[in-house]
């Protein structure tokens, strides 16, 4: 309740600080109530970002931060890198390809589940395909030698019924970025369809009555409708994929390369990791990171930007 | 008012985490006439299935503290997690006292001024120091002294001096009528005969990828795929350069065409690895030697009489030059350090306790436990009770269960019963006795080069692409994509080596090699 004497004064100072003073005084409880999350955000998040000198530093455990020496050495010896654009090169296809065809998969599937009246189906299948998504990236790489081992694999079998010779996919440097992507789809894409699902719940339904009455087709309604409703979702998805690109975890191609496959498998992360770079060298995985991260914010930004020319739902 | 409680609340709260974080025991009272117990500041990591017993443990510590006057304190992580913790510790300046790093983390922390020099404290140590013949201290130190030529850590000691070689399964030869073989002639010869006699088995198994499935045969061919001291030219010269080498990988490609090695060698998993010997199938492999009594315990339901083993005799590819052996260091690559965060009393009682380690009586405390709660005497010698594990009672409790394990020396009554054979024998010593008088293999880990900072960095590099070249092309000539008789494959392998930087790495290494140490005996 705003007493007179307060009311006098925001309209005597309409955008001053007894404004500020009276509004946070109004939502106290609310803003109490966020203050752990944004202190947080800040202490966790936004405080540390300091570190990031440490990529522009010959860090010393003994000096610190702050007195270790300025160099841009980090930076010279990465990109010195032997091989640094076949890196590049593989680190940026191997995310770029999971995009292309990794980000439809949960989508589909999403639709495709929409469409499923039976809900003991739809709950099945859902509860089916988001369990890959809980197993550990060793088990899977440990599954995918063994269903494509050429000797007792599963798919080497089938092969064989059809008259087709063993083929050792692992060995295969063109099999890799296949194997890599259709693993990932397999395991992200129930998990990843989750949220489109949550999306197209909130769909009014009379919206598909009244395309009904119009005499629209399952895949109309699919495309006029459905897809429509997950466009925000789809679209800041996206923005914050693209941003990603050059992001790919090192854990999934070390278990799955060996020296054979090498050509395209070798990212970045990997790299470092066999060279021993990061063992206790916290300036150069800093700097590795560093560029990443300007990488991903120029890539999110570019994004955004076109986001907007064609869509309302952009990120920012 | 309202606020005036919400704020005495918070401040309730406050001072509440703050006790609990401090830690809330008190200090137990000192035993009459014990020494002035002092805490020494530690980073306790577990591993999941090696958790001690808090109960068990207790009179472990309870002895330490009477005798030594000292407790441990400090935070306790998971395994994998230790090594940030520990870096964590360091750049806050929170270091522990005591703690056991490998070699390279040592030089790098005794760079940044982290830690006491051993070597100003030797005096302290005179039990440790008698552990080591002039011979062996020479090499130790020139293995770890740091930058400045000082010592930083005490190593711990090895007891063995090879732990790899064949192991075959000794109940199958024999019912074969076949001896294990001790050339290469002799060994196809064998090997075929296998496959004939079973042409579902796997002759010779494998794992670790391709370079492990040849190591057996580089050691025979008298070579190595790095560098490393050629006995034949008693030069330092990097193997994949020659054509030993190259004749090692002849033979591993006929073994791969044939059908007699792993043929998923490239990609085997342990589980894969693990269902050939299950299923019976595996009758020889290049291992830890050691790993004979897994292959007995894992076949034992398909073959009970497998009785896997190590051979009499290693594979030569040169009958009257004897295969090469690997060598173990007498010291291990780990060793203990201490921090210059610890007081000097707490550092001179950790230095005594350290010694204490090396003497019979510290020996029998670390690897045997307590007398009438571990062990017992018979005929003067320590020996388990029946409810530890040893090699008669697998079931057994484990050492480590009771907070136990050794620090810079072992005791050889423990590692006979504990990991030797029924018999009484372990198979180190057997190796031992075995490879002493033939010609090891010197690989840069037996060498102690003396490199500078810059000359490591020089080499990460052009070393790191050079054993990528190496593995690439050698799974290809062994797997068969490549044909290792093929002079052109052969010249694009020397090719593609030199652009990976064999040239800056030979001069430097060769430059190095000079000054080095690396002989053994």
């Amino acid at each position: 309740m705003i007493r007179s004497v307060d009311r006098e004064k925001i309209e005597k100072y309409p955008g001053t600080f007894s404004l500020m003073r009276h509004k946070v005084s109004k939502s106290r409880i609310l803003l109490l109530m966020i203050l752990p999350g944004v202190l947080y955000f800040l202490i966790f998040r936004y405080i540390p970002m300091y570190g990031v000198t440490i990529a522009f530093k010959d860090y010393s455990m003994r000096l610190g931060i702050l007195r270790s020496p300025w160099t841009l050495g980090n930076f010279a010896r990465f990109f010195a890198m032997p091989k640094f654009w076949r890196l590049m090169r593989n680190t940026f296809l191997l995310s770029f390809y999971s995009m292309i065809f990794g980000f439809p998969a949960p989508i589909i599937l999403a639709l495709l589940l929409n469409e499923v009246r039976n809900q003991a189906f739809k709950k099945t299948v859902q509860t089916v395909s988001f369990l890959p998504h809980f197993i550990a990236m060793p088990a899977i790489v440990g599954m995918m030698v063994l269903l494509l081992s050429p000797s007792t694999g599963i798919v080497n079998r089938m092969l064989g019924l059809l008259g087709i010779e063993p083929i050792y996919f692992m060995i295969q440097a063109a099999w890799f970025r296949p194997i890599y992507i259709l693993s990932g789809i397999w395991q992200g894409v129930g998990w990843g369809s989750i949220v489109y699902l949550a999306q197209l719940s909130r769909i009014n339904p009379e919206l598909y009555e009244a395309a009904t009455v119009d005499g629209a087709s399952r895949l109309r309604k699919m495309w006029h409708i459905s897809l429509p409703g997950m466009t925000p979702m789809i679209s800041i998805f996206l923005i914050l994929r693209i941003g990603g690109l050059l992001s790919v975890g090192a854990e999934k191609v070390i278990l799955m390369y060996n020296e054979l496959t090498y050509e395209t498998a070798d990212v970045l992360g990997s790299y470092v990791y066999r060279r021993g770079l990061l063992a206790g060298d916290f300036g150069y995985g800093t700097a590795v990171g560093f560029f990443n991260s300007i990488i991903a914010l120029i890539l999110v930004l570019i994004a955004n930007s076109a986001a907007k020319r064609v869509s309302e739902w952009t990120l920012f | 008012m309202k606020r005036v409680l919400l704020l005495t609340l918070a401040l309730m709260l406050v001072v509440t985490i703050n006790a609990m974080a401090k830690g809330g025991a008190a200090a137990e009272p000192e035993p009459e006439g014990a020494r002035e117990v002092l805490v020494v500041e530690v980073l306790n990591t577990i591993s999941k299935d090696r958790l001690a017993d808090p109960e068990k443990s207790a009179p472990a510590e309870d002895y330490i503290l009477k005798r030594f006057g000292l407790t441990y304190e400090g935070p306790t992580v998971p395994e994998g997690e230790a090594e940030d913790k520990l870096a964590l510790m360091f750049a806050s300046g929170d270091e522990p006292y005591l703690l056991r790093p490998y070699r390279d983390d040592v030089f790098k922390y005794a760079r940044e001024g982290f830690l006491y020099a051993m070597s100003d404290h030797l005096d302290k140590v005179p039990n440790y120091r008698k552990l080591w013949p002039e011979k062996e201290w020479d090499l130790l130190l020139a293995f770890n002294k740091a930058f400045d030529g000082k010592l930083y850590c005490l190593p711990e000691q090895g007891w063995i001096s090879c732990g790899t070689s064949w192991i075959y399964r000794k109940g199958a030869f024999d019912r074969m009528g076949l001896t294990f073989p001790s050339t290469i002639d002799e060994h196809y010869e064998t090997v075929k005969k296998i496959k004939a006699a079973h042409p579902e088995s796997l002759p010779i198994a494998s794992r670790w990828g391709v370079g492990w499935a040849i190591s057996g045969f580089l050691h025979s061919y008298r070579t190595h795929n790095g560098w490393f001291v050629d006995p034949d030219v008693n030069d330092l010269v990097f193997g994949p350069t020659t054509e030993k080498y190259r004749d090692a990988l002849k033979y591993s490609n006929k073994l791969y065409r044939e059908n007699l090695i792993e043929q998923e060698m490239a990609t085997i998993t342990g589980q894969q690895w693990t269902e050939k010997f299950a299923k019976g199938l595996a009758y020889m492999q290049w291992e830890w030697t050691v790993r004979y009594m897994w292959a007995n315990t894992v076949m034992e339901s398909v073959d009970p009489e497998a009785n896997w083993t190590w051979p009499e005799t290693f594979i030569t590819a040169y009958p009257g030059k004897p295969a090469l052996v690997d060598r173990i260091l007498p010291f291990q690559a780990a060793g203990w350090v201490i921090t210059k965060r610890c007081p000097p009393e707490i550092r001179d009682r950790l230095l005594e306790l350290l010694d204490w380690s090396c003497t019979e009586e510290g020996t029998i405390f670390h690897e045997f436990g307590i007398e009438g709660l571990t062990f017992k005497y018979e005929d003067g010698k320590p020996v388990y009770m029946d409810h530890m594990y040893s090699v008669k009672n697998p079931e057994g409790e484990q050492l480590w269960q009771y907070g136990l394990s050794y620090p810079l020396k072992r005791n050889l009554d423990a590692v006979v019963q504990h990991s030797g054979t029924l018999e009484g024998t372990y198979y180190g010593f057997e190796l031992e006795k075995l490879t002493k008088d033939m010609p090891y293999l010197i690989e840069p880990n037996l060498i102690a080069w003396g490199f500078t900072e810059e000359q490591i960095e020089e080499l990460a590099d052009p070393e790191t692409m050079m054993g990528d070249v190496v593995g690439e092309y050698e799974a290809k000539f062994v797997m068969g994509l490549l044909d290792p008789s093929d002079d052109s494959d052969w010249a694009d392998f020397q090719e593609d080596l030199k652009k990976a930087g064999l040239e800056k790495s030979s001069k430097i290494r060769k430059e190095i090699f000079k000054t080095a140490v690396y002989k053994l005996d």
